[in-house]
């Protein structure tokens, strides 16, 4: 049901006076309880059966709650519980998880590419970027409740499982290349055994006889 | 007395709006209409409203957003899987309470009534 600019400036007058009275409340929370109580309003307005007047407006109000009963019991009540398990207080938590977590890598990645892949500058930017990651793990195991902090600890796994993988590929490829060198080595030395010692030229030794004066 | 009674009230309050919702899905109003026909727990918007937030804020409850042509939308409130199991929780635990209250209010009454034999 549409309601006219002055009724809706009513409307607004009373959630502007409620607003007053949720300061110890987040943004968000404020916002959501300040929809609920326009979305109220209308609804009641509705109830009405007819065209709300300003007259219905001022019942529909007085039959409800006045703004200064939003800081009542039930509101402390609510405040009271936010410590105990507040997602909020973690919220920054996770933020710090997850950058830490692609901080790190991207750290790892530069120092990688300033070092050339050699030490000590890559074992530096490898030890950084698992003691970032180790620290990005236990920010976001704290602040699991929080999407950022569960990407962050999933994040920290998955390049767990990636460095593992990658450091047993390598190390079967490179056993393959030792057992391959092996393999060559032996069969040179075979070749060898196999293949007759030259005859020395006739004239060697030169004899002193022969020596170019 | 009339302290007891709030403190009571507040808690049943939350219990009452979750097995409300148990029922389906159901929009700030409604809720409150619903719950005024209770009259022992002396609904009133300023504590449904912050208890529907509190709970949607800590996963219990969610929201989904309907327009509405005559006014803003309609926020349709919800149990949560996490609601779900709280809500079976809190009456598992109701229903051992009440027992153990009944039992504990008889067990009196009789030793009550032998004293008078």
């Amino acid at each position: 049901m549409a309601v006219s600019a002055e009724v809706q400036a009513g409307i607004g007058r009373y959630l502007l006076e409620v607003s007053t009275y949720l300061g110890g409340r987040t943004p968000q929370e404020r916002r959501e309880l300040l929809a609920d109580l326009e979305a109220h309003v209308h609804e009641a307005l509705a109830a009405r059966g007819r065209e709300p007047m300003l007259s219905d407006l001022e019942a529909v109000l007085a039959e409800m709650d006045p703004p200064e009963s939003y800081e009542g019991p039930q509101a402390r009540l609510a405040e009271e519980r936010v410590p105990v398990s507040d997602p909020r207080s973690k919220r920054g938590l996770a933020y710090w998880a997850l950058g830490l977590f692609v901080g790190g890598i991207a750290l790892f990645g530069i120092l990688a590419v300033v070092s050339d892949g050699r030490d000590p500058g890559f074992t530096l930017a490898a030890v950084i970027l698992l003691m970032v990651e180790a620290i990005a793990f236990v920010l976001g195991i704290l602040s699991w409740k929080e999407r950022p902090g569960k990407v962050a600890v999933l994040g920290v796994l998955a390049l767990l499982i990636w460095i593992v993988a990658n450091y047993f590929i390598c190390r079967s490829i490179a056993e393959s290349y030792k057992d391959e060198a092996k393999r060559s080595m032996e069969q040179f030395l075979n070749q060898a055994k196999t293949v007759p010692e030259p005859n020395p030229p006739a004239n060697f030794p030169p004899s002193s006889e022969t020596k170019p004066r | 007395m009339k302290e007891w009674v709030t403190q009571l009230r507040r808690g049943l309050l939350e219990f009452c709006l979750l097995n409300l919702l148990r029922g389906g899905e159901s929009y700030g109003y409604q809720i409150v209409q619903r719950l005024k026909t209770v009259e022992e727990l002396a609904v009133s918007e300023s504590t449904v409203y912050p208890i529907l937030t509190r709970l949607r804020e800590e996963g219990y409850l969610k929201v989904r957003i309907v327009p509405s042509p005559g006014g803003p939308p309609r926020r349709y409130f919800s149990l949560t899987r996490l609601g779900e199991s709280y809500v079976r929780e809190m009456n598992d635990y109701w229903d051992a309470l009440t027992e153990a209250v009944g039992r504990t209010r008889l067990g009196l009454m009789e030793s009550e009534v032998r004293q008078w034999r």
